[in-house]
């Protein structure tokens, strides 16, 4: 059976949502923002703003310097998410291993479903038409196959927009040929230095190195990714998403300030979120990290593997409070972020430190009056006033 | 230009194939014919669970609400070209 694998990246993805939804907007600069503030970021732009130079990670205000006509939006997730869900609808008729990678990227693994490459460009172009039929005429996506999961990301970030690109044994040096070494997969700007250091400059050069070297001096996952360029499978495809590593939530603040108390009632809410997240996922945490940025450059952050596990929003914010209150802020905050790790399936597991059990309950009533009544429903004290602050924000790494 | 609008609005639907979509809609004193049903995406708010509905006729785009708890439509927001 011949291995295939298919990448789908959909093109310019927020942006074209919202232009689908509003056609006056189609043929135009669009950029979607996580914030409309002056140094709200740029999250997705269009074809005709990534043509005047506003692409991602440009500030709100650099866009519009750039071109003041640029239309910016606010991210609607409800809208992005919606549309994922009926593109992975007609993704999962087409194989039985569908690995959603992002919001709006996707493998597919059409081993044994595509008799060859030739049926496998055939699947894409079907593909492409479903999602223009069934999720919005206006969306595009690249799509990139290869042997390999590495190789077909390669291809789907090579194709061009809208278009279908295939890596074979035959053609696998001359995509390769030429092409920087942080254009593939995994490998950034420090990577490339230590790939440099070896005398490999771009990617076929890293293909042609010797395996055995590179694993010595680069360790592990200098060969997984010398096996990538090299057509050597090391992941592999999983059906469905991979469980999630961590849990968290950030905020860039309206109001840049050192007021420990407003910041508590902010840092509060994001300990709020990251709970609920947690208990919807149905796990609990064993390691927190917490931090914030000053505006303009700095910050400070840390990471601490608890005593015990956290589950409630109380457990994770005694974490955060405390690294809060230990903090001496010498200039305005303007981002705060929590964020916990080392998950695990909830268990009816007593500590031996004290009932949990019964703020365990109580965090499961909260949820479930919420879940009912609508968010914020019900909330603590120490978050009042706060509730419309960090509201729900689109992650590209976050599924749903 | 885009207007935020949150008013109550009367709207005629179209029950098709397993499809619902507003075909007419009179907003202050004015009657809409929708000439294309755009795009449509659902959002939970608590125990509602509200459709939106992104549609135009030649010279303006609307979104419109519908509340399955209330069973009542809004327009929501107005994008008027200029």
């Amino acid at each position: 059976m011949e291995k295939i694998i298919m990448h789908i990246d959909m093109n310019s993805y927020f942006a074209s949502v919202e232009q689908q939804a509003n056609p006056f907007l189609r043929g135009k600069p669009v950029g979607v923002c996580a914030y409309l503030s002056p140094r709200g970021c740029i999250i997705a732009s269009s074809k005709e703003a990534k043509a005047l130079g506003i692409k991602t990670g440009c500030s709100v205000a650099e866009a519009r310097a750039l071109c003041p006509s640029v239309i910016l939006l606010e991210n609607e997730p409800a809208k992005y998410r919606t549309t994922t869900e009926r593109i992975f609808r007609v993704l999962e008729e087409y194989t039985d291993k569908l690995e959603p990678y992002s919001i709006d990227e996707a493998f597919l693994d059409l081993s044994g479903w595509a008799r060859d490459l030739k049926t496998a460009v055939e699947i894409a172009e079907t593909i492409r038409g479903r999602i223009k039929k069934e999720a919005g005429e206006y969306l595009a996506c690249s799509v990139g196959l290869a042997r390999t999961k590495f190789l077909a990301k390669f291809a789907g970030d090579t194709a061009p927009k809208g278009g279908t690109f295939a890596i074979t044994e035959g053609n696998l040096e001359a995509a390769l040929g030429g092409r920087a070494l942080t254009d593939a997969w995994g490998i950034n700007t420090r990577m490339e230095k230590r790939f440099a250091a070896l005398g490999i400059r771009d990617l076929l050069e890293l293909k042609r190195y010797d395996g055995g070297r590179i694993r010595r001096s680069l360790g592990r996952y200098g060969y997984y990714l010398w096996a990538g360029v090299n057509g050597i499978e090391v992941a592999g495809v999983s059906a469905g998403a991979p469980a999630p590593k961590s849990v968290g939530h950030s905020y860039c603040l309206p109001k840049k300030t050192a007021d420990k108390e407003y910041l508590g009632s902010v840092l509060y809410k994001l300990c709020e979120k990251t709970g609920r997240r947690l208990r919807t996922l149905g796990l609990e945490a064993r390691n927190i990290t917490v931090g914030f940025g000053y505006v303009g450059e700095g910050g400070a952050s840390r990471s601490r593997k608890t005593a015990d596990n956290m589950f409630t929003t109380e457990e994770i914010a005694a974490e955060a409070f405390a690294f809060l209150a230990g903090c001496r802020l010498l200039m305005p905050v303007r981002l705060l972020a929590v964020s916990v790790s080392r998950l695990a399936p909830v268990t009816g597991q007593l500590s031996i430190f004290g009932g949990r059990e019964k703020g365990k309950d109580l965090s499961r009533a909260l949820d479930r009056i919420n879940d009912k009544f609508g968010e914020y429903t019900v909330v603590r004290g120490r978050m009042f006033g706060r509730e419309t602050a960090a509201r729900d924000r689109i992650g590209f790494r976050k599924i749903s | 230009m885009f207007e935020k609008i949150n008013e109550p609005v009367e709207v005629l639907v179209r029950f098709g194939k397993g499809r619902v979509e507003p075909a007419r809609f009179r907003w202050r004193d004015r009657v809409y014919d929708v000439k294309k049903v755009n795009f449509v995406h659902k959002e939970r708010q608590g125990g509602d669970k509200i459709y939106y509905f992104s549609v135009s006729d030649d010279a303006n785009s609307f979104r419109l609400a519908f509340s399955t708890r209330d069973l009542g439509w809004t327009m929501e927001e107005l994008y008027t070209e200029g």
